[in-house]
């Protein structure tokens, strides 16, 4: 979206009812590290633009051009955005902020081909390996190379597929947490494979505009699930959870999804994984906003640390008021200059709150913290994700892919 | 008290509690009030219509979220418009918007309930509706509300201007101030009438019959058959036309006929960038914000 005639009528009933009170401002990640994003601005500004072009023929000319270098809305304004949703949960008005922004968004990418950064060399990647580092397809499960991991088979009926995501699959600190799932999944007993053709979900292709690299993978995940037989999918990565369950159906894959977070807590409950208790350490926990804001999931990651024996510390902004660690919305694959990065933010809250392991349920938060707590040169807290913490809990430390 | 006054007949209630209505108000007053009515209405229509023509310059369709659960979305209406529930995530903020939004509905309700009682029930049934107990409790209810009303503004007001966060500057001014007026007005009117034309049942109306309680300690009875009066009328009419309206754009337009540049973006002394009353984000690093550019980012200035 490029001129405000190409909005539906809900996108501007809701840029319409902007009260201009900045609830959306106080909130935003990007705005707080010194971004040039403002929420507020943007929306207050496209409701501005939309009543004084309202007396022309919008018909004609479907209105200016808002989105451009020196124009209302600024490309460096659209990508400090990390998706976190945390304007919208804020916004007294309802306004799908983060729909308006990826909308303009797309504009960039598809339209004018000026996706931000590094991130063209993402796609590439994603599209020729379905993982966005180009790594090659064939080492998506050297992470368990030494587990021998299941894999779905044609005619098998399986109690969940584990769908492992890029990051757990190719980054070497995160392959410790499919290490950590595969290795719960085995200790309760439960019937569970991954799958071979697994690719990208191009999540965050799409949050950066990609809309056809996106559509692309997703015809083809779907395809390839459609294949096999399982119950449910279970997935550690609220990216790749979120897309699954939420965005799926729309490609005709409906299954049920949980998040690994809502599995462990369902097996714990009904006695089928059995921590031996403990004093486990002090965690603080940081939400992340895919499994949190989006899919309303606060609870799950918390049982999944008691379970552990954690006492679970509470930060200052929480559930759905939690700050998000800055990785989100393709914010993973480019850099922008601001005056304090999001995750430094973060990590210093975390940090305040004195624990022994910063908690986290999503990959994606793990590598943003993790590198918020190098640059902050903090070696005596761990980030952990809630499955390793529980691991630990059983057996002590995970061991590290061979 | 000239009996043979018309203006002033109308303050009294000979047969018991009922509404004086147009008390002091002459019947030029009556009429412009009626004109400027009808006038305020259809201009409010308009700006509805305004409003409706830019939804639908939108293209069609819409999220499955927002369509069909009728029930649903009413007890989300509920919830949220009536509730307030979504500004009471922030107290000091949510408690200011629950009581002008509440004062205003009832206010609301006891103009229209004043209405139907003169114009319907009067004229058309030859009886009222505000007379008796029914009355006196609306009386007291509307005092009530007009006083939340106005503490809720004020406590908006020390907000907007002493407290001020860098995130509540671009609203616009009018609109708060004229409800002070009007509710401060409404207010010294009616305890300006309840001087002029004393009742027994005056303790009803708590607010106005303590502004009269003052009038009378500073004032004689030829001051409140005079000055008071003219005071009365005045103020009646100023409370009638300072009605609030909603500006179209909420920034100045630039000399680009189709740019508007945000004129309250401008960088705040730092001291006012964030406020102690705001329980939005409580590290202290992040809340504090550099005044060295320009306050709002962005592209407009
Ligand atoms: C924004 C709309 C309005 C608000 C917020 C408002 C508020 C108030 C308040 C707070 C009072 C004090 C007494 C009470 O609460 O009963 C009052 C009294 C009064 N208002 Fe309004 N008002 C509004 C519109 C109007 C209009 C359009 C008229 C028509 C002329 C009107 C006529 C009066 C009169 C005559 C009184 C004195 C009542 C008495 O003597 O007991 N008001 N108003
Ligand atoms: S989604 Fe998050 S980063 Fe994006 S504008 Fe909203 S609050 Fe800011
Ligand atoms: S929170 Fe919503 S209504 Fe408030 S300024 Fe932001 S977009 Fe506008």
């Amino acid at each position: 979206m490029s001129r405000l005639g190409e909005l539906t009528w809900k996108q501007r009933l809701g840029v319409d009812s902007c009260v201009r009170c900045g609830r959306c401002e106080t909130v935003c990640p990007a705005y707080m590290s010194g971004s040039p994003l403002n929420p507020k601005q943007i929306i207050a500004g496209l409701s501005d633009q939309l009543r004084l072009e309202v007396d022309r023929p919008l018909a004609i000319d479907g209105g200016d051009v808002v989105v451009g270098d020196g124009l209302l809305v600024t490309p460096d304004a659209l990508w400090g955005c990390t998706t976190c949703m945390a304007c919208v949960q804020a916004c007294p008005a309802f306004i799908e902020i983060v729909d308006d922004i990826v909308d303009m968004r797309r504009y960039l990418t598809l339209s004018e081909g000026a996706p931000p950064g590094t991130s063209a060399a993402t796609f590439k990647n994603m599209e020729r390996a379905g993982n966005p580092w180009g790594y090659s397809p064939d080492d998506r499960f050297a992470w368990g190379a030494d587990l021998d991991l299941p894999f779905a088979e044609r005619g098998q009926h399986y109690e969940v597929l584990y769908w492992v995501g890029c990051s757990a699959a190719y980054d070497k600190r995160n392959q410790r947490i499919a290490r950590s799932v595969v290795r719960l999944l085995r200790e309760a007993g439960v019937r569970f494979a991954v799958m071979r053709e697994e690719s990208c979900t191009c999540e965050s292709a799409r949050r950066l505009g990609e809309e056809y690299l996106y559509q692309t993978a997703a015809q083809a995940n779907v395809e390839n699930l459609g294949a096999y037989t399982f119950d449910r999918v279970v997935a550690h990565c609220p990216h790749c959870f979120n897309t699954i369950r939420n965005e799926y159906p729309q490609f005709g894959g409906s299954y049920p999804v949980v998040h690994h977070s809502q599995l462990i807590d369902e097996l714990v409950t009904s006695g089928r994984l059995h921590p031996a208790g403990g004093a486990g350490p002090r965690v603080a926990f940081h939400d992340s906003c895919y499994l949190g804001r989006y899919n309303g999931e606060f609870e799950a990651p918390r049982a999944t640390l008691r379970a552990a024996g954690v006492d679970v510390v509470e930060l200052p902004r929480s559930r759905a008021e939690g700050l998000c660690c800055g990785g989100g919305g393709g914010k993973m694959w480019f850099e922008a200059k601001v005056d304090k990065d999001v995750n430094v933010i973060r990590m210093e809250e975390a940090l305040a709150a004195r624990p022994d392991v910063v908690g986290v349920a999503c990959p994606f938060c793990l590598t943003m913290l993790d590198s918020a707590a190098k640059s902050l040169g903090v070696d005596d807290v761990k980030v952990m994700d809630v499955s390793e913490v529980l691991v630990q809990a059983i057996d002590g430390p995970v061991s590290p892919a061979v | 008290m000239p009996p043979h006054d018309p203006t002033l007949t109308a303050c009294l209630q000979p047969t018991g509690p009922l509404r004086p209505t147009f008390c002091n108000v002459p019947e030029w007053a009556q009429v412009t009030l009626y004109v400027a009515g009808l006038l305020a209405i259809g201009i409010f229509a308009y700006g509805i219509y305004r409003h409706w023509r830019v939804w639908m310059a939108g293209q069609p369709g819409a999220p499955a979220r927002n369509t069909g659960r009728w029930g649903e979305r009413a007890g989300l209406v509920a919830r949220y418009v009536l509730g307030q529930s979504k500004t009471l995530e922030r107290r000091y903020a949510g408690l200011f918007h629950t009581g002008i939004l509440w004062g205003f509905i009832l206010l609301f309700i006891g103009t229209a309930l004043a209405t139907i009682d003169w114009d319907v029930f009067r004229l058309f049934f030859a009886t009222r509706l505000l007379g008796g107990p029914f009355y006196l409790g609306y009386e007291a209810v509307l005092d009530t509300a007009g006083l939340v009303f106005t503490v809720g503004l004020l406590l908006a007001i020390w907000r907007r201007y002493v407290t001020a966060p860098h995130h509540v500057l671009g609203a616009w001014d009018f609109v708060i101030w004229s409800l002070v007026v009007v509710n401060v007005t409404g207010f010294v009117v009616e305890g300006l009438r309840l001087a002029i034309a004393p009742v027994a049942w005056g303790g009803y109306s708590w607010v106005g019959q303590g502004l009269a309680n003052l009038v009378f300690a500073f004032g004689g009875a030829e001051f409140i058959q005079g000055p008071a009066r003219s005071l009365h009328l005045w103020l009646w009419l100023l409370h009638a036309a300072a009605a609030p309206r909603r500006r179209w754009c909420s920034s100045r337009r630039s000399r680009s006929p189709t740019r508007c540049t945000w004129s309250r973006c401008r960088p705040t002394p730092s001291s006012r960038t964030s406020s102690p009353s705001e329980p939005g984000p409580r590290s202290s690093r992040s809340t504090s914000r550099t005044p060295s550019s320009s306050a709002c980012r962005g592209s407009a200035s």
